[in-house]
């Protein structure tokens, strides 16, 4: 026996090989600065194009029109209408009511509260709180109205700032701002006069380098932003205002001088329209899509469900009728085959680790097969399981009355709303609740999720279900959604480009749901201007093309490299 | 819950033919500091993770205030008011604290939303209680390593646990921070809560230990206290034996100057320089062993040193020429050979055969490809010679190296590395995991190279195989080297210099 | 990074129990490949058994009397499963009563009948050898390009613009054009290469997205000059000249039988790409960036270097699927419609092939017979079958094989190396 008599044992005191992060990202705060930095420098040729290319170089006619769908823009309604008088009990409690509201609101907001309802207390209480006042005074003026409305949106939006200010309900800050900006320009539209005859919008004549050059202007303030203050939050939102921006200006140089010249005019509300209708499959794909992810499990098979929901959606409908129960049914059938599909992909990758992707992959093959099999040899000989119902459009009471936003965004069919619903319930779910922390850790770090008691496997299963079934209704939105009968290839690889959707959302659903109204937006131009794009030298296919051609510039960093989650397609496995 | 005695009774442990813990006995009295003392491999992180629910026991069973209990996995383990901080932390990086704390037993208002402010006051109280100061909002990737273990302790007692198993703390703290650990430790026993301490570090487990059970190859060889004890005391009964690395060999001939390394620095993934100002250089014909715990830059020296990672200034010349910042098959061409620290993940590809594992960075080598067509003959025939000449035990040289064992694996890699015609083998970690043969073999080969004219570098945390094969020792310690200094030292004075001596600790600042 | 493995890994032979009963059923339990391939056909098979039941309504119907005459019932069925099959196997290897019929009047239209169905399998395999042993390559290096069809697209304008430009012997146009495919490819997968390499975009993405935007460059193209015929609003491209077009193997026997001198440049790709897989080095530095991409860069290998020179490689074999598509197999003109599913065929193709060139080919020829046997099939079908039924087939044996752990569960197998899909698991973030 050796005299041993070192002060540290010689060993390792860690395991060998330090834990590898997946994340290639090595410095979260650096690169988000970076990331800042690309997406300034990229708005800011996005602004050099409007000023150089729309504004300077521009010759010719100048003036653009646009003009508005007979059938999708109403008239702006008038305020003229008299304050609605309920009995005098009534009043002094909505009266007293509103006075609560509007304290319990103002403490609360002082107070910094948390409670995101808090800040609607202050707009809803003043409401209240001015309708039996305005009886009282006997004010049922148009002018006074006027300005009421237009002091609500002020109040309306300062909520929304107060919310964004302080970090908290950001979603619920946007829809404060834009109910604000809505009711503050209602009183300055009818001031305007832009109602033209009949119940529609005048048609805007507007100079096509003055609008460019005011966009151009607003969107170089934007990008020398942030390249200066580099904020990592303010990337994406001023990224996607540019983009928007810019397909506007681009819009409206691609149809200058169509007021006078055989060009077609542009018209808006049309495009604006099938923006939704093409992007609302792509909303529950790219939701699905985040779902799964963020569960880390590679949804690759979203096409499939596309395809199985649209198709068993379109089957059921037809063979109850085009009632309510035929939809309700057509739409749970649908999300019964994308679950059905999600845990068939769960079970694989989850049971026997298989490679997701290669999984996915496999499902969509699959699908593809059966849809095209069930098209030929069923429908096409049974067409009563293949009549092509759809459902009504749905117009919201007030809201469908908005000039332009209202027939576009209000009066569509009830897959718009479920979309739009769903995308904040995911959002609340993944971010604000006990499930969402667990989804999201079980996506991050799946030993840590385990360590702490929560079943890995389990949790993931049930997701990829769960993204599985809203994939599986994104799919009969193709079909009954739209009221178009099943066709082979109505999903049109929409489910793949959902997944880029996803990324370009970078894992986020209201991110996702951005990125697919940019997507909408461009396959929308794309077929409006299909036929004559190409006159201005500008092919449309470019457009069509653009929103991949961005996505692959994203996923590269040039614009910012999203950041997955870290467990992203990888196969958790217990020791 | 009040205070908890927690005792573990016959616990046997055996991965395949391998006993990771043999027939271990083991009490846990409340509120007391218990150093589990023990060499790699000892067994002791097996123990905990079956006394946390990770890993099932073959026998035995658990104990809580002397009633049985069944702990199947960590919920039945928090559930019996066990915790555990791991080696590598179970924290979401992406998560803040608070979240992170409440993962798995989140704090809800209205069902099922998120208590965040309430779960951020709690931490905050908890925090405050045992003195462990962590902002609740803070995300926790952006933390430093000191400050996650606190989010990770936290997450324990969040749960109530009574029992508090800490797997390794200090190997990731700087000294500062360890001390700041101790005081931590301290206030929770103070409360009544125990905790089980696992380390190899003697001077730690003698300042803060209540009890002490030391563990030797899966076995608990004795259970004393720091009063009764020292630290060469605990030291031979970790070791059981002294380790007979004798390795025969005869004084080395140094010659010309093969490797020379002068003031380089090196950063780590995370952009933190690991490597400071390092000189050294070695010479042909003999053995230059760098000793240190492992973390401590000697990783990222060797992969500058082979051009897997890039410098941050300085120069590395072999030969004469400069290889700093050059490609890897720029320096392998220089006449390196390369046994990397982790077989599994660098040396080998465990799909292909061995044949194949033999030539991996030889296959642009004429013996062994022409014209970019490889020579599957002369292939096939040096993997059969290998086996032969390296004693590797497969059935032929065509199957998959997966199939093989780790030692000869590592016998794989090493004949690979030495069938290069080389003027420098560095060798990191060469005999870690191997059986007592294998590590005579591998250390035969290094000094028959080394007496063949080679310059040898090797990298190793085991002072045994640094003072057996060594010709020159040089410590690291914080990215600096601590000195070089002949084998004959003292392992008092290596020991000293690994732990970076106290004035030139100070110099060193923070070092991780 | 982990394997895709199969669920249990008690692999090997066990050390005890000799009888030689035992070591048979293990063997016979034992998960090859070829067993695994066999066992997914049947159950693609069965599969597609069970939709001719559900889908026709007569066979449904005679369920109703299953327990009046049990017997009736399962011979009608099984006699119009047997049919539908039988007419598969003719429409997609051979039929024997047509082969016999023109031994003995050896005649054009006969043979022409008789080689119909080896000509239309061959046919539709071409394209898919090519595209799946590129695909194949990507894989063997983990790198999942799922670009098909944006590379096939690539090819296919590359091979038409010299077709419809280049004015020069069949020989060198023909060689031309091979090289305009194979450039054309490459260009396409050079872009997700590049990005991968130097960026670590993740190819599944970047390839996916380049799809799209081929489609849509390919859209625009045969919309204006040069690539446009004149007269034709849009939508179609100029055709190659006759002696750009690849000859007719069976040319002599009738115009009607497609196959051409593609299915040889598959052939000798077949052979070009398992040499290169086996043989060369740079094949082998693939392989060990795909297996192990931290054991390549230790051993030198530029891992860099060896993504782009893989998915070039990838998006070279591709470019020539869609050149040898469109100067082989009429129209040989290209369209918005042009390529139609290869791109993602050769995607599963090459995972049934376990991403080795020979496995590719046999693959593709399964496909490809499948695919000839059931447009066969839907035209001589008394009960009026349709072809996509093997698409369907297709579809299932591919979902088999690749999640081998799925056979080895439901048959009870016993896992083996041989059972792991060659591609391991990761996500975006690699």
């Amino acid at each position: 026996m050796g005299q041993v008599t070192d002060v540290l044992v010689p060993q390792a005191p860690m395991a060998s090989v330090p834990e590898r992060t997946v994340v290639t990202l090595e410095n979260v705060r650096a690169v988000s600065r970076s990331r800042s930095f690309g997406f300034g420098a990229a708005v800011i040729v996005i602004a050099l194009i409007e000023l150089l290319k729309f504004g300077l170089w521009t010759s010719g006619l100048l003036e653009s029109t646009i003009t508005f769908d007979d059938n999708t823009a109403t008239a702006i309604p008038s305020l003229s209408t008299a304050i609605p008088s309920p009995s005098i009990l009534l009043q002094v409690v909505v009266g007293v009511l509103g006075g609560l509201a509007t304290a319990a609101g103002v403490m609360l907001i002082t107070r910094r509260s948390t409670r995101t309802f808090s800040y609607l207390l202050v707009p809803v209480g003043l409401i209240l709180v001015a309708w039996p006042l305005a009886l009282l005074a006997n004010l049922n003026g148009p002018g006074l109205q006027q300005v009421a409305v237009g002091v609500l949106g002020g109040l309306t939006i300062a909520a929304g700032v107060v919310l964004v200010v302080r970090r908290r309900a950001q979603s619920l800050s946007v829809v404060f701002i834009a109910a604000g900006a809505i009711l503050i320009a209602w009183p300055l539209a009818l001031l305007a006069n832009l109602n033209g005859p009949g119940d529609i919008l005048k048609p805007l004549t507007l100079p096509v380098t003055g609008a460019a050059w005011v966009v151009g202007a607003v969107t170089l303030v934007g990008g020398l932003v942030l390249v200066v203050t580099r904020s990592a939050r303010a990337a994406y939102p001023i990224f996607f205002v540019a983009m928007a921006l810019f397909i506007l200006v681009f819009l409206l140089w691609v149809s200058r001088g169509s007021s006078v010249s055989i060009v077609p005019q542009l018209t808006l509300t049309p495009i604006l329209a099938s923006t939704f209708i093409a992007a609302t499959p792509l909303m529950f794909g790219s939701l699905a899509g985040v779902v799964c992810e963020r569960a880390g499990v590679v949804n690759i098979a979203i096409e499939g469900q596309f395809m199985l929901g649209a198709l068993g959606s379109s089957m059921l409908t037809s063979y109850i009728g085009a009632t309510t129960l035929g939809f309700a049914a057509g739409t749970a059938v649908a999300a019964a085959l994308g679950g059905l599909l999600g845990a068939i992909l769960a079970y694989m990758a989850l049971h026997f680790r298989a490679n997701q992707i290669i999984v996915g992959v496999v499902i969509v093959s699959f699908c593809t097969a059966m849809v095209q099999f069930m098209q030929n040899q069923v429908l096409n000989n049974s067409q009563w399981l293949n009549m092509g119902y759809g459902t009504q459009p749905i117009a919201i009471p007030w809201l469908s009355r908005i000039p332009i936003l209202g027939p576009v965004v209000f009066d569509e069919n009830y897959f718009v709303y479920l979309a739009i619903v769903l995308v904040a319930a995911v959002n609340v779910i993944l971010f604000r609740t006990r499930w969402g922390l667990r989804i999201r850790s079980v996506g991050e770090k799946p030993k840590a999720s385990e360590t702490v008691g929560l079943n890995v496997t389990r949790i993931r299963f049930l997701v990829v279900v769960l993204g599985g079934m809203i994939a599986g209704i994104g799919g009969a939105a193709f079909t009954i959604g739209l009221g178009t009968p099943m066709i082979v290839g109505i999903t049109g690889g929409q489910g793949f480009i959902a997944l880029a959707i996803m990324i370009f959302g970078r894992w986020r659903p209201w991110g996702a749901f951005s990125a697919t109204l940019l997507f909408g937006f461009s396959l929308a131009i794309g077929t409006q201007y299909g036929l004559y794009g190409t006159q201005f030298g500008v092919p449309d296919q470019l457009i069509t093309a653009l929103p991949y051609l961005i996505t692959i510039a994203a996923v590269a960093g040039l614009v910012g490299r999203p950041r997955p989650p870290a467990a992203d397609g990888i196969p958790y496995e217990r020791e | 819950m009040p205070p908890m005695k927690l005792e573990l009774r016959g616990i046997t442990k055996r991965f395949g033919s391998l006993v990771a813990n043999r027939d271990v006995n083991l009490t846990i009295e409340p509120g007391e500091i218990h150093c589990l003392l023990g060499e790699n491999g000892a067994g002791k992180s097996t123990l905990m993770n079956v006394l946390f629910g990770m890993v099932s026991m073959n026998e035995g069973e658990i104990l809580v205030n002397d009633e049985r209990v069944v702990i199947k996995d960590p919920k039945d383990a928090v559930a019996n008011g066990i915790g555990m901080v791991h080696q590598h932390f179970m924290l979401v990086p992406v998560f803040t604290v608070a979240e992170n704390v409440v993962l798995g037993a989140e704090p809800v208002r209205p069902w099922p939303f998120l208590d965040r402010i309430g779960a951020a006051r709690e931490i905050r109280e908890v925090s405050r209680r045992y003195g462990l100061d962590v902002d609740p909002d803070a995300v926790v990737e952006n933390l430093p390593i000191g400050m996650q273990q606190r989010v990770e302790i936290l997450k324990a007692l969040d749960r109530d646990v009574e029992v508090l198993i800490l797997d390794e703390p200090t190997a990731v703290l700087t000294p500062q921070e360890a001390e700041a650990l101790f005081g931590i430790m301290r206030s929770l026993t103070a409360q009544g809560k125990s905790i089980v301490f696992i380390t190899h570090k003697l001077k730690e487990v003698l300042a803060i230990a209540d009890r002490i059970t030391v563990m030797r190859l899966g076995e608990v060889v004795a259970t004393t206290t720091p009063a009764e004890t020292t630290e060469s005391a605990l030291a031979a009964l970790m070791v059981g034996r002294s380790v007979n690395l004798v390795v025969d060999k005869a004084p080395a001939r140094p010659r010309d100057v093969v490797l020379a390394v002068d003031d380089v620095y090196v950063e780590d993934d995370r952009g933190l320089t690991s490597v400071r100002g390092l000189s050294l250089s070695v010479h042909a014909g003999e053995i230059l062993a760098i000793a240190g715990v492992q973390g401590n830059g000697q990783t990222e020296l060797v992969e500058a040193l082979t051009g897997l990672r890039s410098v941050a200034s300085g120069s590395i010349s072999i030969r004469g020429r400069n290889v700093a910042n050059r490609s890897v098959r720029s320096v392998l061409h220089a006449g390196v050979g390369h046994i990397p620290e982790d077989r599994q993940r660098n040396g080998l590809v465990l799909t292909m055969s061995i044949d194949d594992n033999l030539v991996l960075d030889l296959q642009h080598d004429p013996r062994f490809s022409r014209f970019g067509m490889r020579n599957l003959k002369a292939i096939h025939e040096n993997g059969a010679r290998r086996l032969e000449e390296f004693d590797i035990r497969a059935a032929n040289s065509a199957v998959l190296v997966s199939t093989l064992s780790g030692g000869n694996q590592q016998k794989v890699v090493v004949a690979r590395e030495l069938s290069r015609d080389l003027h420098l083998l560095i060798c990191s970690q060469p005999t870690r995991g191997l059986d007592v043969g294998s590590i005579e073999y591998v250390h035969r080969e290094i000094v028959r190279n080394r007496d063949a004219g080679v310059a040898v570098l090797v990298i190793s945390s085991e002072l045994d195989e640094v003072t057996a094969l060594a010709d020159r020792i040089a410590v690291m310690f914080g990215g600096r080297l601590m000195g070089i200094v002949p084998p004959s030292t003292s392992r008092d004075q290596l020991g000293l210099m690994m732990a970076g001596s106290d004035h030139e600790l100070v110099a060193a600042g923070a070092a991780p | 990074m982990l394997d895709v493995a199969g669920g249990d890994h008690d692999s090997g032979p066990p050390t005890t129990g000799s009888s030689v009963l035992l070591r048979v059923a293990i063997r016979i339990r034992a998960a090859s490949t070829l067993k695994v391939t066999a066992l997914a056909f049947v159950v693609g098979l069965a599969f597609g058994a069970l939709l001719i039941i559900l889908t026709t309504p007569a066979l449904l119907r005679s369920w109703g009397g299953l327990f009046s005459h049990p017997g009736g019932t399962i011979a009608l069925n099984a006699k119009s499963i047997w049919g539908d099959y039988e007419l598969l196997f003719c429409g997609g290897v051979f039929d024997p009563r047509a082969v016999w019929a023109a031994i003995q009047h050896s005649n054009n239209a006969n043979w022409t009948t008789a080689l119909s169905p080896l000509s239309s399998t061959l046919t539709f395999a071409t394209p898919l050898i090519l595209a799946g042993l590129g695909l194949a390559v990507g894989f063997r290096t983990n790198l999942f390009d799922i670009g098909g069809q944006g590379q096939l697209i690539g090819g296919a304008l590359g091979a038409v613009y010299v077709g419809f430009t280049v004015h020069a012997p069949a020989p060198v146009l023909v060689l031309l054009e091979v090289l305009a495919g194979i450039a054309g490819g490459l260009l396409v997968a050079a872009i997700p290469a590049l990005l991968k390499a130097f960026s670590g975009a993740h190819e599944v993405i970047t390839t996916m997205m380049m799809n799209y935007a081929m489609l849509n460059l390919l859209v625009y193209l045969v919309s204006v000059s040069p690539f446009q015929r004149p007269g034709q609003q849009q939508g179609e491209s100029k055709s190659i000249v006759p002696a750009g077009q690849l000859p007719k193997l069976f040319g002599s026997i009738s115009s009607s039988l497609q196959v051409n001198a593609g299915f040889l440049i598959a052939l000798v790709a077949v052979g070009a790409v398992a040499w290169f897989l086996n043989r060369s080095t740079l094949g082998f530095e693939l392989q060990m960036v795909g297996a192990n991409p931290d054991a390549a860069k230790t051993a030198g290998v530029s891992s860099r270097r060896v993504i782009i020179i893989a998915l070039c490689i990838a998006g070279a074999l591709v470019g020539l699927a869609g050149m040898a598509q469109v100067s082989g197999v009429d129209p040989p003109y290209v369209s918005p419609a042009y390529g139609g599913t290869i791109g993602f065929d050769a995607i599963v193709v090459a995972l049934l092939g376990r991403n080795r060139p020979l496995g590719v080919l046999f693959a593709a020829l399964l496909f490809g017979a499948l695919d000839a046997g059931g447009h066969f099939m839907q035209v001589n079908s008394p009960t009026n079958i349709d072809y996509s039924l093997a698409l369907v087939i297709q579809a299932v044996i591919v979902f088999c094989v690749a999640t081998p752990a799925l056979m080895v569960a439901l048959f009870r197998l016993r896992a083996s190396a041989t059972t792991q899909a060659g591609l391991a698991s990761g996500g975006w973030a690699k």
